[in-house]
């Protein structure tokens, strides 16, 4: 139908009639667009950001990035001292030979010392300009992000830092950490009843490390978990993909055994069913987790026989069960409502929301877990 | 009349369509979040069959009146004179909405890529598109409109299926109450503005007889348009981050990260840009072919290029944003009170007739 619109005699008469038309077009639209245009070895592209508290109450940003000028050197820190993001990227321009773009901003470094405050102010500069990427990913550093940068820019035997950083991080979104930009940060932060997670990672002597996860109340982190308790909240949230679980207490072995670790398995799939009720003014959440693996290292046994089976799958579900009610335990204990019970109970239960306080009902609300864990496969032995 | 302005009932459909969703997309779901919460979505539906009704009773008062467009109805039922002046503010009403179609396209364009470009060539570069087609005819906006319609619909229904919708954010159903529910039902309304302009175009329907269902029609799909955006932004943003926002359209391609291809989010972003303009080309056209109408203007090229002019540079005059926002509320009334209007002709309609035949 188009085609015939486009072949007929009339249509060839409109196209050559629009035809001046189209170059004034484009040529002014071109202009337009010229004056915006940078040559490439003049650009600097900030890829990671770092922020934390400078000694005299102002904040010190680190920014690396990227250039195209110079094949040897193709990435560098700028460190200045500032306020807010604005001045920082002002002071970076006196400094850097380049012209810097904050467009392809990858992660946001923030250290845990000054996201125990709330950062959310902080990170609105993201929001009003929409050249700016408000998608660049949260990122906890335990200790100084001006460390980890420096001393990532410094390794000879890695890849440049701002590739190292990021494709370490990526490795890993889903599995060890959770992703969070700063747009889903900043709707967290407002929705109520429900908090963020963010990755954590630190420097070590032998590069950067995975340091589990921050777990936040409203915008300021309150309390840290390990990459295991990341593992298992993720779990919780039915988004875990592929997670290597190793269950750490041994079954019916000989007490004298040397190794207490007797079982790995994949975690393949979760079906999470959450339910939440108030009963006499008293919530309960009811949340099952419905668990799919395959075992991937344990001892000479006879998994193929159904008692074997059994007491495997019981006893990887009664350590996950274990695993959870330790983790909900400490974040109640903290604050943070990272799988966002509260946030079901305002969707459910708005009038009860709506009278009592949700951090006191939170600390006082009975959570049931039950972990089924069913073996798929166990491999080319028995 | 000139085959090229005639159009069939369908091809209305679609122009009203233009006229009602482009702009007001992106301004509705963030003013519905101020009073209504996420439960927004409720006063689009009773916005939306309000419109609907008064659809209906406007076809109803064009279809007693075969042929004629409301500029020759005020001249039957008002005498002369205040006809005159009546359609000069119906065309004053035209001319304003086109006028905040074109300053809204602009100030969003400048929002997002930056304000260093300058606003009359903005204006120029938008409204290009939007002369030509007028040059060309009714019908050549209602053919562009229609390919345009359908390749956005698939992106949003497309991009509803993709985004990380959280379905919690949008309940509980009714929790903000009824007050602010009907408070919010008169902003939806004006989201609905431009079933209106079925009065401006009707002699030029060519299959009249159904014209009612594809005006109503148009209304559903629009209906359907609102609530869905509105469903998708409140999902996503949440109620409190939406307050907070103000074109949070153009910021939902954010929430997906693209591997490679950076910031293609921008791109996604650039693909309303089209659909944005169809408001200014609806209300842009009905304010040209009325003046043409009206006037009796036999040199129609000469008029159109100074009819462009004169139209950028009064676009030129309002620099400061926030007092163009404020303008905008005045959309309420002044859409408002042409509905209102053509409502009392329906009904003088009667009383003439009645008056005749004693």
């Amino acid at each position: 139908m188009l085609w015939s619109l486009l072949s007929s005699r009339k249509a060839e008469k409109d196209v050559n009639k629009a035809f001046p038309w189209l170059v004034v077009f484009t040529l002014l639209s071109s202009g337009i667009s010229c004056r915006e245009q940078r040559y490439l070895p003049e650009i600097g592209i900030v890829r990671q950001l770092g922020v934390e508290f400078a000694p005299d109450k102002r904040l010190l940003f680190t920014q690396i990035f990227s250039r195209f000028a110079d094949a040897q050197r193709c990435e560098q820190v700028i460190v200045s001292k500032a306020n807010l993001f604005h001045d920082a990227w002002d002071n970076a321009g006196y400094i850097a030979p380049l012209s810097l773009k904050f467009g392809k901003l990858q992660q946001l470094l923030v250290s845990e010392q000054l996201a125990r405050q709330d950062i959310d102010d902080l990170t609105n500069f993201f929001f009003r300009d929409y050249q700016k990427p408000p998608q660049a990913l949260l990122v906890i550093v335990a200790g100084s992000p001006k460390k980890l940068l420096e001393k990532a820019a410094g390794l000879p035997s890695q890849p440049p830092a701002f590739s190292y950083i990021h494709t370490l991080l990526k490795n890993n979104y889903g599995r060890y950490l959770s992703k969070l930009s700063l747009l889903q940060f900043s709707v967290w932060k407002f929705a109520p009843g429900i908090d963020p997670i963010a990755p954590v990672v630190n420097w070590t002597p032998e590069g950067i490390h995975l340091a589990g996860s921050a777990l936040f109340a409203g915008g300021r982190l309150v309390g840290r978990i390990d990459n295991t308790a990341t593992n298992t909240l993720m779990l919780m949230m039915g988004q875990l993909k592929d997670r290597n679980y190793v269950l750490q207490s041994p079954i019916n072995l000989n007490p004298l055994h040397p190794f207490q670790k007797v079982a790995a398995v994949d975690l393949k799939t979760v079906h999470r069913q959450l339910r939440f009720i108030v009963n006499r003014n008293k919530p309960l959440v009811n949340l099952m987790l419905k668990v799919e693996g395959n075992v991937e290292e344990y001892i000479w046994d006879d998994l193929d026989q159904p008692v074997a089976e059994e007491k495997l799958e019981k006893k990887i579900s009664q350590a996950l069960e274990k695993d959870c009610a330790k983790l909900l335990h400490y974040a109640r204990s903290i604050g943070s409502d990272p799988l966002g019970f509260g946030d079901i109970l305002r969707a459910k239960y708005y009038q009860y929301w709506k009278k009592y306080k949700w951090q006191t009902v939170y600390s006082q609300i009975e959570i049931k877990v039950k972990v089924d864990f069913k073996m798929k496969r166990y491999g080319m032995i028995k | 009349m000139n085959e090229q302005n005639q159009i069939s009932a369908k091809q209305l459909g679609i122009y009203i369509i233009g006229a009602q969703v482009g702009v007001g997309i992106i301004f509705v779901p963030q003013k519905l979040a101020q009073n209504s919460g996420h439960d927004g979505w409720i006063s689009l539906v009773f916005g939306g069959i309000i419109s609907i009704c008064a659809a209906i009773l406007i076809v109803l008062l064009l279809q007693r009146y075969r042929d004629k467009s409301i500029f020759q109805i005020n001249r039957l039922l008002f005498g002369k004179v205040a006809a005159v002046a009546i359609n000069c503010l119906l065309l004053l009403y035209l001319f304003y909405l086109a006028f905040m179609g074109l300053r809204a396209f602009a100030e969003y364009i400048l929002l997002i890529q930056g304000d260093h470009l300058s606003l009359l060539a903005v204006s120029i570069l938008i409204i290009a598109p939007t002369v030509y087609l007028t040059a060309k005819g009714l019908a050549a906006i209602c053919n562009f409109s229609y390919y345009l319609l359908f390749f956005l619909v698939m992106v949003v229904v497309l991009a509803g299926l993709v985004y990380p919708i959280q379905w919690n954010f949008l309940l509980p159903v009714g929790a903000s109450g009824l007050p602010p529910l009907i408070k919010d039902i008169p902003i939806c309304s004006n989201s609905y503005l431009g079933f209106e302009l079925v009065v401006f175009l009707y002699p030029m329907v060519k299959d009249k007889r159904r014209a009612l269902f594809w005006v109503v029609a148009a209304n559903l799909i629009s209906m359907f348009f609102f609530v869905l955006v509105f469903v998708l932004d409140v999902g996503l943003f949440g109620e409190e981050m939406l307050k907070k926002t103000i074109a949070p359209l153009f910021q939902l391609p954010q929430f997906i990260r693209f591997g490679i291809k950076e910031r293609m989010d921008m791109f996604f972003s650039l693909l309303w840009f089209p659909f944005l303009e169809s408001t200014l080309r609806a209300y842009f056209y009905a304010c040209f072919s009325g003046s043409v109408n009206l006037f009796g203007i036999k040199k129609i090229k000469t008029f159109l290029a100074v009819f462009t002019i004169v139209f950028i540079l009064i676009n030129l005059i309002q620099k400061n944003l926030n007092q163009f926002f404020k303008l905008t509320d005045f959309i309420n009334y002044s859409g408002m009170g042409v509905i209102s209007f053509l409502l009392v002709c329906y009904g003088l309609s009667f009383l003439q007739e009645r008056l005749k035949k004693t």
